[in-house]
């Protein structure tokens, strides 16, 4: 699509103003609540696109329409994460990536809803209400870059942004039929996004094709020391020349859960790939199937740290009248946390604190260590680890939010790849009976990102629907 | 088990209020949550892998850099005057 795109802009077929404000009108008059604002600088944008082009300096992004997520920061305008905790915190800076979007001339129309903090597997923990799917709008398009996914699908950007913590890019773009990337752990600059777990968080790119996912990958995956886990390239090394051999983790689907049409579609997408030459074998992770409880021990302990920033004196808002500053910060957080961050950082707490520390926490770390060992392992061997990127497709809106631990249940697969800090793509594999968007997922080894380009090319050329 | 007592002494450590009519559901809910990670609990690890899977630092090294505007960031506070934060009293 961006190749399309970036023909006509360049032969003159059509302007990139022509083509920018086709796509503002849209995410202006949007009913799925995809978008929290479309930027009001679009027109200087615009010009500084134009005065690329009319350089003969322009690249595949010049004039494409992006939307980033709400927890990006872009100097001027509001990065809120959809908390109210940041209702009214104005980025002082720019972030990296976007500094990268604008240097390529790229169109950055507006920031997109997501669940509170980042936390969320659906938008509904958004302090602004949920996104709806464009497949049907009684569901949630995942989360929590929801808006971001929604945005895409439905076509009111051509590019989006999101962050992944534990499967908060790629399963919303696998409920909403596009494709989502987490890249490597330490590729892709964090400076200017609001973090979360950040042993776990990493930009990534969503398209509705993965070459465009790639065109976005390499613009966003420049080597920059100010996120000090950014991994120079030159210590990026990886042989992706594929093998066509596939692992698929033992025993996926023996748990519950596990809606049948997912299954049978991951079958079929299976069977297709085996005609192009590729074989599958079931290898045993035997601590793979850890990997969400060690999760949701991990992040919450590094959210109840990072967001202690957050405490009405430095940035957002500030609530109470407070004359005792231990107080002020108790009322503030309090009162502006949404209900799932506020449950996450009592928990981080519990299993940081004294007496639970070590039973908890430093298990959790150990635990972390050797199922990285078990999924490194399997790629030398192995192209990749294939599974769905979601144990159903998009669920209906309320139906898990009463229940915090079934909702975590929705990030089953696409966890361990955050644990082991490998990069991982979910590609659309086809649809439910109803038409429900339907993925699957490859996990790839270290800096093996263009191994899960090629992989993800092939998805597309097999699925049926 | 969390009950009220325990999540009190979270909510204070974690510099959290608490709702009074929340904090039932709420204890509920992190309870279900604990006995979910609690599965752990059934991985035996022996010493050396304790000691050999220990949390290290990553980061880089710590570099001296000059800084753009701080007064961008003093903006970014909630309260702030003269391009300082503004707080409440630390000391009565």
């Amino acid at each position: 699509m961006i190749n399309d795109l970036h023909k006509k802009i360049i032969s003159g077929e059509i302007s990139i103003k022509e083509l920018v404000s086709s796509y503002v009108e849209k995410a202006k008059s949007e009913k799925l609540n995809a978008f929290r604002e479309v930027f009001d600088d679009i027109d200087e944008q615009v010009a500084r696109a134009e005065k690329i082009l009319a350089e003969g300096k322009a690249t595949a992004l010049t004039g494409i329409p992006v939307a980033i997520k709400d927890n990006i920061m872009m100097a001027g305008h509001i990065a809120g994460a959809c908390s109210h905790m940041l209702d009214h915190h104005t980025a002082a800076y720019d972030s990296t990536v976007i500094k990268a979007l604008k240097d390529a001339g790229a169109i950055i129309i507006g920031r997109t809803n997501m669940d509170d903090g980042a936390m969320g597997s659906s938008t509904e923990n958004s302090a602004y209400g949920p996104t709806l799917n464009p497949y049907d709008t009684t569901r949630v398009p995942g989360g929590s870059s929801g808006g971001s996914t929604a945005a895409v699908a439905a076509d009111l950007a051509v590019l989006a942004l999101g962050s992944d913590t534990g499967g908060s890019v790629r399963q919303p773009s696998s409920f909403c039929g596009v494709v989502g990337m987490l890249p490597t752990y330490g590729t892709v600059s964090r400076h200017g996004l609001i973090s979360m777990g950040s042993s776990l968080d990493v930009i990534g790119p969503i398209a509705k094709s993965v070459v465009d996912v790639q065109t976005l990958y390499n613009l966003i995956s420049a080597y920059e020391p100010l996120d000090a886990t950014c991994i120079k390239k030159e210590d990026r090394v990886c042989d992706t020349k594929l093998k066509k051999k596939i692992a698929i983790p033992k025993g996926i689907f023996d748990q519950g859960g596990i809606d049948p049409e997912v299954k049978e579609n991951f079958e079929n997408i299976k069977k297709e790939m085996e005609g192009q030459g590729f074989s599958f074998t079931e290898v045993d992770l035997p601590h793979y199937g850890d990997s969400l409880a060690v999760y949701y021990i991990l992040m919450p302990a590094e959210v109840s740290s990072n967001l202690a920033r957050l405490d009405g004196i430095r940035y957002g808002d500030r609530v109470g009248t407070s004359k005792v500053q231990q107080d002020l910060y108790g009322e503030t957080r309090g009162a502006l946390f949404g209900k799932e961050v506020r449950r996450r950082i009592l928990l981080g707490t519990y299993v940081l604190s004294h007496g639970y520390y070590d039973a908890y926490y430093n298990k959790a770390v150990a635990l972390r260590e050797i199922i990285r060992k078990e999924i490194a392992n399997t790629l030398e061997d192995y192209d990749a680890i294939f599974t769905p990127t979601t144990p159903t497709p998009a669920f209906k809106i309320g139906e898990k939010s009463g229940d915090p631990v079934s909702m975590y249940l929705a990030d089953l697969f696409t966890v361990p790849a955050n644990i082991a800090q490998h990069p991982a793509i979910s590609v659309p594999s086809g649809k439910t009976e109803e038409g429900l968007p339907l993925g699957v997922q490859f996990i790839g080894p270290r800096f093996g990102e263009e191994k899960l380009f090629a992989l993800g090319k092939v998805i597309e050329g097999v699925r049926n629907d | 088990m969390i009950d009220s007592k325990t999540l009190d002494h979270l909510a204070l450590l974690a510099r959290l209020s608490v709702p009074e009519e929340e904090k039932e559901q709420l204890a509920k809910d992190i309870n279900n949550i604990v006995k979910f990670i609690d599965v752990i609990q059934k991985v035996e690890l022996s010493t050396t892998e304790q000691k050999e899977f220990a949390q290290k630092n990553v980061a880089r090294e710590d570099v001296v850099m000059p800084l753009g505007s701080i007064y961008n960031l003093v903006e970014a506070a909630p309260l702030h005057k003269d391009g300082f934060v503004q707080v409440p009293k630390v000391i009565e």
